[in-house]
Order: structure tokens, then C-alpha cells, then sequence
């Protein structure tokens, strides 16, 4: 009988404890992949930094006053691109004369670099 | 595609005036909004008296500027100018005439220093601006 029992409470046990080893050995994984994904998750800046942030092609919204510095546009985004205001500067004389557009032709090829 | 024109004007100045009435008769025919800009030292009353507003067109008295477009003859004369004590850059050439135009590729600008006053130019000069305003405003359509 008393051999009986043991074998019960051996396999009652043993079970348990297998148990309680299969609830660790998931959370030691659980704790693995986690880690492996905040390496990959940007670093975040502490809470009291309001400047610059060098981003790369990833950006996320962070909800305070953060500016940030895209190195790479978004997918979608169109491409930024400025240009200088050109200006040409005439005087009264050459509005008043007659070759007044010949000299604006001239002045917007030289600007433009087409003319030449 | 925008246009606009901006006159900078000096009060007492009687170019401006009639540089002021032209521009007017213009933009009224044709539509196009006109700005109107007092620069120099000269205000109506208050804190005006106290400020200086420059004119666009200043830095075109530097050597800088002279070197820059080539201009030689220009760049020795302000050099002759400044060895006499004169900066040509501190004037207040008025008026201006600012032709600002835009599109796809950037901000263009025509700036025309002064204007005339005896008929027969004022009179080319109004078919000029008319002619040039009309070809940049009529891009809007």
C-alpha cells in the first residue's frame, strides 16, 4: 500500500513541478524575445530633452515637444527641395528703354544658364 | 503661378509719387495685388520717426555684390566712394519696384531701381511694366 502511495505522490509531484519548470522556461523565452526587441526599437531620449532627434528612416511620434531630424523621407513623402528666390536687378533707365524684353530674355538666360 | 507687385516708397520723394499712380493704373487693369512699402527714416508720427527700414535693393552698393556680377568699373567706383568717406551702400535709393512671380520652380523677382519722370520714357516705361505684368499675370489662367 505505503508503496503505492509513493508512487502517487511521485507522480502527483513530479508533475507539479514539471509544471511550474514549463511556466519558467517560457517566461526566461518570453524575457529573450523582449530584450531582442527593444534592441531593435529606437532609443528614446530622456524625458527632460526637448531638442534635436537624429532619426534614420524611422520615426515614431513621441508625445511631447520633440524635434525631429529625418534623414531618410518617409515612404510616400515627397522630396523636399527649395530653391533660391532669383532676382534680377534692372534700373529705370533700361524699363524706359525699347530692348526693355531683348534684356529681360538676356538677364533670365544668364540666370537660368540656358543661353548659354 | 502668383504675382505681385511691391513699391517702396519714401514720403517725401516725388519719383515715388508717380511711380506710385503708374503702378496703380496698372495693377488696377490687369488685377494684380500692389504692395506698398515706405522704407527709410521718414514716418508719419510716433515711433515710425524712430526706425530705419532698408530698401531691397542696398546690398547692390557693396563691393561684395559688384564682384559678385561682374561688374568692375561699379566696384572701383565704390571703392573710390569709400576712400572718401562715403558708404554708397548707406543711401536709401527710393523707389523700388519689386515684380514677384512664382510657379513650379521657385520665386522669381525683377527689382527695377528709381523711375522716370519725363513723358516720353514714363510713357515706355508704362507699356513695358503693362506688357510685362500682363505676360506674367496672364500665366495664372
Amino acid at each position: 500500500m505505503s508503496s503505492v502511495v509513493s508512487e502517487a505522490m511521485y507522480l502527483i509531484f513530479s508533475s507539479i513541478f514539471d509544471l511550474i519548470e514549463r511556466w519558467k522556461r517560457r517566461k526566461r523565452k518570453k524575457k529573450f524575445y523582449e530584450k531582442l526587441e527593444e534592441k531593435k526599437r529606437l532609443p528614446t531620449p530622456p524625458r527632460w530633452y526637448t531638442g534635436y532627434v537624429r532619426v534614420g528612416d524611422r520615426a515614431r511620434i513621441v508625445g511631447r515637444h520633440t524635434k525631429l531630424v529625418v534623414d531618410v523621407p518617409f515612404y510616400g513623402q515627397t522630396k523636399y527641395t527649395y530653391s533660391a528666390p532669383e532676382k534680377i536687378y534692372v534700373t529705370a533707365r533700361e524699363v524706359a528703354s525699347p530692348d526693355w524684353f531683348s534684356l529681360l530674355k538676356y538677364l533670365h538666360e544668364r540666370i537660368t544658364g540656358r543661353g548659354e | 503661378m502668383y504675382v505681385y507687385v511691391v513699391l517702396e516708397y519714401s514720403p517725401r520723394c516725388p519719383r515715388c509719387k508717380v511711380a506710385e499712380k503708374t503702378l496703380r493704373n496698372i495693377c488696377d487693369r490687369l488685377g494684380v495685388p500692389l504692395i506698398l512699402r515706405r522704407v527709410g527714416s521718414e514716418g508719419a508720427v510716433g515711433r515710425d520717426r524712430f526706425a530705419y527700414h532698408p530698401t531691397s535693393i542696398q546690398h547692390t552698393f557693396t563691393e561684395d555684390f559688384a564682384e559678385r556680377v561682374g561688374d568692375i568699373e561699379v566696384k572701383k567706383v565704390i571703392q573710390d566712394l569709400k576712400r572718401l568717406g562715403i558708404d554708397p551702400s548707406g543711401f536709401t535709393a527710393t523707389p523700388v519696384i519689386r515684380i514677384v512671380f512664382g510657379g513650379n520652380r521657385g520665386q522669381r523677382e525683377i527689382v527695377i531701381r528709381g523711375f522716370p519722370l519725363d513723358r516720353e520714357s514714363l510713357r515706355q516705361t508704362y507699356i513695358n511694366l503693362y506688357q510685362t505684368l500682363k505676360i506674367l499675370a496672364g500665366g495664372r489662367k
